[in-house]
């Protein structure tokens, strides 16, 4: 028996109670149905703990002292804003062009699994998700790579850090290879004209009648022939001058590549494992997401299955409505039978059958 | 019935003043205990029943005073134990406060034949509102507590039920026997759908509601309890309340 009445509770207190425990009574009127995602999924989550293999982590440590293509960040005063050392901003940069199909393709090529990636057996996605990059301190960088086979594995990270270097040097000298192009560009222009000029002059030359002499052509021709050597020389002066131009900016290249290069210095190379890593912190976590995405949809159907339930499930529930003032509760008949009432019948009983003994025993013997 | 009741005779007024007090004081029945009444004892009750009514009318009691008379206990839905509760609170009103209580049914205002086995020779509530029979003739004194009286309505034809509810006799009646009890128990239908309760409920002056658990949502118990107003609300009796949730978890809820 249980009196409930609105004294010294606040709606807000009592509706919350209420339906606390209309979620508690389904869920214990239901066990079964709430246990079953739980154990589903955690059973789902042994079977891929069970799939789970072993594998081999190889890993290198890069120095990145400073990184040409990160900005020069000012410390004000003692406060850092948005400050980012080299190593962090180097393997948030290396995050950044994982993402990418053309940076993680060059990496499998590298690798040489451009067939397996051709013929389906892996997806980009595979290798991304077995490479990982940690910022050490504010210059050290690890990079690790892990694989079902340890070669791979030794492989891949050799793989990102020849990618990155690549993709570091080329970004840093692209102005540089800009200027190689550009006058390279100028070059041609010239060579061309210089080409057209002496065709032009061969052309010309060819038209003149034979003299024993240069100087017995007359001076309009003597003019035309020197005005188009002239042209030939200021076309050849151009082109040297582009090349000039050219050999200086190939060398800016070759100077910014030697910079980036040596922004990068691998301190820990990478080896082959020789053993692999141990597979049980995957597998625990295969079963606790099991477990927790289990818990999770129980949670939700038990929270759903409290809101559409608005049968009268606890005095509360009737407390909480207005002119309601005292809610009493009565169990059923049969929930009073206690053991106490059980055993006092079953005592009953066998006086009974012992007291029916003795009159037949007494019957008998009269 | 209007026109015939004699309740609202002048000249029965008198007899029925006179005849009252003998009523109650000590009731002298024209009819022997039938069935019904002998299924009314304490023995058959459920103690968990009889306690949480001795606690229910307690309560109303220190809280706004005595138990409203005529009380209605009625539910919201069918299949509510309304008459068990009923006749459980007549009997702890009558042998536990000393009490005159006089319970009566109404399952004539649904339509039902109560008393299927009352004979129709016998007076009926139609009879005495018609001035046919007098109103003792359709009290019976409880077999085992005798400041308890049971009206028996008795045969009434189907569909006068709403015409006998809604007479001035009828009311005048529940007037008397409200002044010669102490309280007056009305075993009501159901509010919602067609029980026809809410058609008795303006004759009462509070009244009980009785829900079973898990089988009426909480909007028919606001729905019955805004069109009963303003009659007043004594209370809520959920029966075959069976939780689940373990006791210790109810105590860290605050039970």
């Amino acid at each position: 028996m249980t009196i409930q009445d609105q004294d010294g509770y606040g709606a807000e207190v009592v509706r919350a109670k209420a339906f606390s425990l209309r979620a508690l009574e389904i869920l214990f009127r239901h066990k079964i149905m709430f246990l079953l995602p739980i154990v589903a999924f955690t059973a789902l989550g042994f079977y891929r703990a069970s799939q789970v293999s072993p594998v081999y982590q190889a890993s290198a440590v890069l120095s990145t002292a400073s990184n040409p293509l990160l900005e020069e960040q000012l410390v004000r005063g003692v406060t850092l804003e948005r400050f980012e050392s080299p190593a962090e901003g180097t393997s948030r940069i290396i995050g950044e062009q994982l993402r990418t199909a053309a940076f993680t393709e060059e990496i499998v090529e590298r690798v040489g699994l451009s067939d397996a990636l051709e013929a389906g057996l892996i997806d980009l996605d595979t290798v991304r998700e077995n490479i990982s990059t940690t910022a050490d301190g504010s210059s050290l960088l690890s990079i690790e790579a892990t694989w079902a086979d340890p070669v791979t594995a030794y492989q891949v990270v050799n793989g990102v850090i020849e990618t990155y270097l690549e993709y570091l040097a080329d970004t840093a000298a692209s102005d540089s290879s800009e200027a190689v192009s550009f006058y390279e560009g100028i070059r041609d222009i010239a060579l061309e004209e210089r080409t057209e000029r002496q065709n032009e002059l061969e052309q010309y030359l060819s038209t003149l009648p034979a003299v024993e002499s240069e100087r017995d052509r007359p001076i309009s021709v003597q003019l035309r022939i020197d005005e188009l050597t002239a042209q030939i020389s200021d076309a050849d002066e151009r082109v040297g001058d582009a090349e000039r131009n050219i050999d200086e900016a190939h060398l800016s290249v070759l100077q910014s590549r030697s910079n980036a290069g040596r922004s990068v210095q691998v301190i820990d190379e990478a080896t082959v494992p020789t053993a692999p890593e141990a597979a049980l912190p995957q597998r625990v976590a295969a079963i606790g997401s099991g477990f927790l995405i289990g818990s999770v949809i129980a949670v939700a159907a038990l929270l759903f299955a409290a809101l559409l339930d608005r049968t009268v499930s606890a005095p509360e529930d009737l407390t909480s409505l207005p002119g309601v003032s005292l809610v009493v509760v009565v169990p059923p008949e049969r929930r009073r039978r206690t053991k106490a009432a059980r055993r006092s019948r079953r005592r009953t009983r066998e006086r009974a059958d012992v007291d029916v003994d003795v009159r037949q025993i007494e019957s008998a013997a009269t | 019935v209007t026109d015939r009741h004699h309740v609202s005779d002048t000249s029965d007024d008198e007899s029925h003043q006179s005849e009252m007090p003998a009523l109650r004081r000590n009731p002298a029945p024209e009819r022997a205990a039938t069935g019904l009444t002998a299924s009314l004892r304490f023995e058959d009750m459920s103690s968990d029943l009889l306690n949480s009514l001795r606690t229910l009318a307690d309560r109303f009691e220190l809280r706004f005073g005595e138990l409203p008379s005529p009380l209605a206990v009625t539910s919201p839905g069918p299949d509510a134990d309304t008459t068990i509760v009923s006749q459980a609170l007549a009997r702890i009103l009558a042998h536990e406060h000393g009490s005159y209580v006089l319970w009566m049914g109404s399952d004539w205002l649904s339509g039902a034949t109560e008393q299927a086995a009352a004979r129709a020779d016998e007076p009926s509530l139609l009879d005495v509102l018609a001035n046919k029979a007098s109103l003792s003739s359709v009290l019976v004194p409880d077999s085992q507590h005798q400041r308890l009286t049971h009206l028996i309505t008795g045969s009434i034809p189907a569909g006068r039920g709403h015409m006998i509810a809604r007479s001035p006799a009828f009311e005048q009646l529940l007037a008397l026997l409200n002044d010669e009890f102490d309280h007056v128990i009305i075993d009501c239908p159901p509010l919602l759908g067609a029980g026809h309760g809410l058609a008795l409920l303006p004759r009462t002056a509070g009244f009980l509601l009785v829900v079973r658990h898990r089988s009426v949502s909480i909007g028919q118990v606001r729905q019955a309890n805004e069109l009963a107003a303003p009659t007043q609300n004594v209370g809520v009796v959920v029966t075959d309340y069976v939780t689940r949730v373990p006791s210790i978890v109810r105590r860290l809820l605050g039970d």
